[in-house]
Parts: C-alpha cells; structure tokens; sequence
C-alpha cells in the first residue's frame, strides 16, 4: 500500500487543470495526455474551490478499493462532487458506502444482471429498428438524438413502467441536471426539481398498481429490511434515470465520431462482426464518457506521495486510468486484439456500475445495426458537443449522412 | 493448476465469463462469477490464464500446482 501515516506533509501536486473546462472539452484526449506524463498519478487544482482528480492507473484502482478512506457518502452536511453536487439527497447507492450499498443494488439485480440484459437484448433491437426506420428514407439524422440517445432513455422507462413516449422530456431535465451544472447551477436546479416532480406521481400512481415491472420491485423492496423512503425513492429512480440516459448515448456517439475519421476500423468491424465483444471493451477503455464520480477524504494522510486532508474532494477519472501508458501500451491506438484490457469505464470496486451489462448490448446492437443499415454514414456538419464535458464528455448533435435505405417494418 | 475467484473482490464486471464462458459462470443474483465446476484439468490453463488478464478486480486467482514439473508461478501472480 502506497497509504502511510506520516507527520511529514510532502508538497502537493498542483496543476492548473478544469475538467469542466472548453480544453477538456475540445479535446479531452490531449489533456489527458498532459496528466500523465506528469509522472504523478494525482494532481491538486484550485479550481471549484479546490480537488484533486486522480487519473493515474493504480492509484484509481487503489482509491476505489479503499471507500473508507474515499468515501462515496453525500449528505447536505457533506456534500461530495466537484463542483459540490446540487440535489440535496443522496442518490442511492451511489452515494452510500458499506454493506447497504450491495443491499440496494440487490433490489435490482435481477433486471440489470448479465442475464436481465440478455432477455432485453431481443427488445433492445426493436426499438432500434423502429427509430432507424424513422430517419432510413431520409438519407440523414441527428444521430445523436434520433438514435443514440433515444433508444436508452425509452429503454429504462419501458423497464420501470413509466411511458416511454415523454422520453424527450425526460432527457432535457437528465441533460440539464449534469451539463448546466457547474455553469448555471440554477438551471440545473431546477431540472432536478422536474425530475423528482415528475417521480411523485409515478411513485403514488404505482402503489396503487403494483405490476411486474423494475419500478414495482423498487416499491415492493426492503432493502435492510426496510422498504425505501420517498426520498430514497427519489434518488434511486433519479439515478436509474441518469444512468440510463446519458452515458451509453455518449459513449456510442463518441464511437462514431472515431468511426467516421477511421474508415480502415469501421471495415474491419462490418468485413467481422465477431470483433464486436473485444471492439466494445477497445471503445470503452477509449471513449468512456463517464468522468465525474467522486469522493471524499475522510482523514489526513499521504497517498502516492501527495497529502490529502480530511474533507478534500477527489474525481476519480476512470476513462483518464484506461489512458494511462503504464497500463494500456498505445493507450490512444485502437487495437481490437488488445489483451489484458482492464479498462475502468464501469468504474471498479463496491459501485460499478449497474447498468454495465445493459450498456454493453445496446452499444452493441446500436453499433451494429447502424454499421449494418448505414454502413456509408459520414459526418455531414458540425459536431456539437455538451459545453460541460466535465461528467459526462459526450455529443449532443451529430449530424449523419448516408445512402437511404427502406424501413424494416411497416 | 488451482483456480478460483475471491468472491469479496469479484463485483459482477461478468468479463471472465464473457472471454470464457466455458470455464466461467456467472450468478445473476449474486452480483458475481464462479469457476465452472469441472472446469479446471478439463480445459487447458490458458483459458483461465488468459480470463484472469481481462478481470479489472483482479479477483481470479490462479494457483500452480508446487511440483517440480509444473512451470513457474508467474504467470499466476500476474493475475492479482
């Protein structure tokens, strides 16, 4: 262990770096870059009245085994995020640390196990058929929205019994709640405040009809041997939703993007669709959206050579750990065959993410359909990405050309 | 050749079994992945080998056998 009690406080690390910044967001790739060859796995900035974000390979996967020295916990007397998070409860499990977290997570296990993901698999190809089919004659899309982002957001309201045809409201409140957070807290504030308005009457609606759906086991569930508060109820549903929304549409997106300037990957992937599971590790290790999880200190100590302090805040950069040359030989090549490939983009330890197994079929069948249906897609205008990339680095508009096709269904 | 998976570090990645499923199941309800009984000795060592590199946790441990003839234990370490 790299953790030492000591009474000598080293120096710190202090670099002048904002992940939610216009240069991350330009081109995450080269700061990234620039942390690393550092030669310290961690750095301290000022920025959001100070953090440290730690990006280094063994020191993300020490810190996320560690939890009770980085602890996961957010409470309105300890807030955790950076900038500090805005929604007043924590969002569960997220935000929890110890033996309940798996108690949580067990609530719903069954519809987000590798298992849950594969009897979802056949349903997850019809949506995509049927929003495809929507643009095919078309010629051209916003893939991003038409696409990408709609075929996740449909697919957890279909899963928690909620109607899947205000997926677009939905996704501009989720949107709202991570990208304007940091530069206009008040929006995102209030797109928080909509979330969980609109959770209220899904909650009551469904105590009174319970079905078989992942939002009546959430509601028949006792966690502990309680069932879940509204407020707990709030958060949990807030983090499906979140979880669900977001990330998988900014991960494929961010795939396309590669796609589109590396003709000689996309042909290797249409000539061998069987490259698909190693490819999606390859892409996840390379275009993870997923930035913003973060901790608290919990006490003074040294770690990799720098002194944390009891109450600082740390960002633990899975994606910037699946970039680091200590690990991942070429970390920025593309290599389909690539071994060991111990990528972090689900993040690690008691917190990894729930919806790893979902995320992985529908970034599968949506690249493979799109490469199937589309195989002539190019980028046909101005990509525009979320100003705040710091949390989720993905693609809001991403305009597509192609050669029309016919629908699949009438 | 010993092989099993310290269930306190596995956290339901399921990427062992996807890189073997032969060699790999995985308990849907449990969060976490086993060795496939009968497994080991049935299939060759680089199965589990070759899995143990994809685990992020590291939670696959692999045992050689302390014998004389069995290679060395390296290739065991490099997976934990």
């Amino acid at each position: 262990m790299t953790t030492t009690p000591t009474t000598e406080v080293p120096d710190r690390h202090e670099l002048d770096f904002d992940h939610h910044d216009a240069e991350f967001r330009d081109d995450n790739k080269t700061v990234i870059r620039r942390l690393h060859a550092t030669g310290c796995p961690l750095a301290h900035s000022e920025a959001h009245g100070g953090y440290w974000a730690i990006y280094g390979y063994s020191a993300v996967y020490e810190a996320v085994q560690d939890w009770e020295l980085f602890s996961s916990v957010h409470s309105l007397d300890n807030p955790k995020g950076v900038p500090q998070a805005s929604y007043p409860t924590p969002l569960i499990p997220i935000d929890v640390d110890g033996p309940m977290v798996q108690e949580f997570r067990r609530v719903a296990l069954s519809w987000f196990s590798p298992g849950g993901a594969k009897r979802d698999e056949a349903r997850i190809r019809e949506i995509c058929t049927e929003l495809i089919d929507d643009f095919i004659e078309r010629g051209s899309c916003d893939l991003s929205h038409e696409l990408l982002t709609a075929l996740p957001a449909r697919l957890i309201l279909e899963m928690l019994g909620w109607q899947p045809e205000r997926w677009p409201e939905w996704i501009e409140w989720i949107h709202a709640s991570i990208h304007d957070r940091t530069e206009h807290p008040e929006v995102a504030e209030a797109a928080v405040e909509n979330i969980f308005g609109n959770i209220i009457p899904e909650i009551s609606a469904r105590r009174a009809n319970l079905g078989n759906d992942l939002f009546s086991d959430i509601l028949r569930a006792e966690p502990g041997g309680q069932p879940f508060t509204e407020e707990q109820l709030l958060g949990y549903s807030y983090l499906l939703l979140l979880g669900g929304m977001d990330t998988t549409a900014g991960l494929t997106g961010n795939v396309i993007e590669l796609l589109d300037g590396r003709p000689d990957l996309r042909q290797q992937l249409i000539d061998n669709p069987g490259l698909m599971p190693k490819a999606t590790e390859e892409f996840l290790r390379r275009e993870s959206p997923s930035y913003g999880l973060y901790r608290t200190v919990t006490r003074d100590t040294v770690f990799h050579g720098q002194p944390l302090k009891k109450g600082d805040k740390a960002m633990l950069m899975f994606p910037a750990a699946g970039l680091d040359p200590v690990e991942f030989p070429d970390p920025e090549g593309v290599n389909f065959e690539r071994e060991g490939n111990r990528h972090m983009a689900f993040g690690l330890g008691p917190h990894r993410c729930l919806g790893s197994h979902h995320a992985r079929v529908m970034f599968q069948v949506m690249l493979g359909e799109i490469l199937r249906r589309l195989p002539d897609f190019r980028i046909s205008g101005d990509v525009v990405r979320f100003k705040d990339a710091g949390d989720v680095y993905a693609i809001r508009n991403l305009p597509i050309t192609f050669t029309p096709g016919t629908r699949s269904t009438s | 050749m010993k092989v099993s998976i310290d269930a306190s570090r596995c956290r339901g990645h399921a990427l062992c079994v996807g890189a073997a499923p032969e060699a790999f199941e995985f308990l849907d309800l449990e969060d976490r992945a086993v060795v496939r009984e009968g497994a080991v000795g049935t299939l060759p060592d680089d199965v589990f080998i070759a899995a143990a590199r994809e685990c992020p946790e590291r939670a696959i441990i692999i045992e050689h056998a302390n014998t004389p003839d069995s290679p060395a234990s390296s290739a065991a370490s490099e997976g934990h």
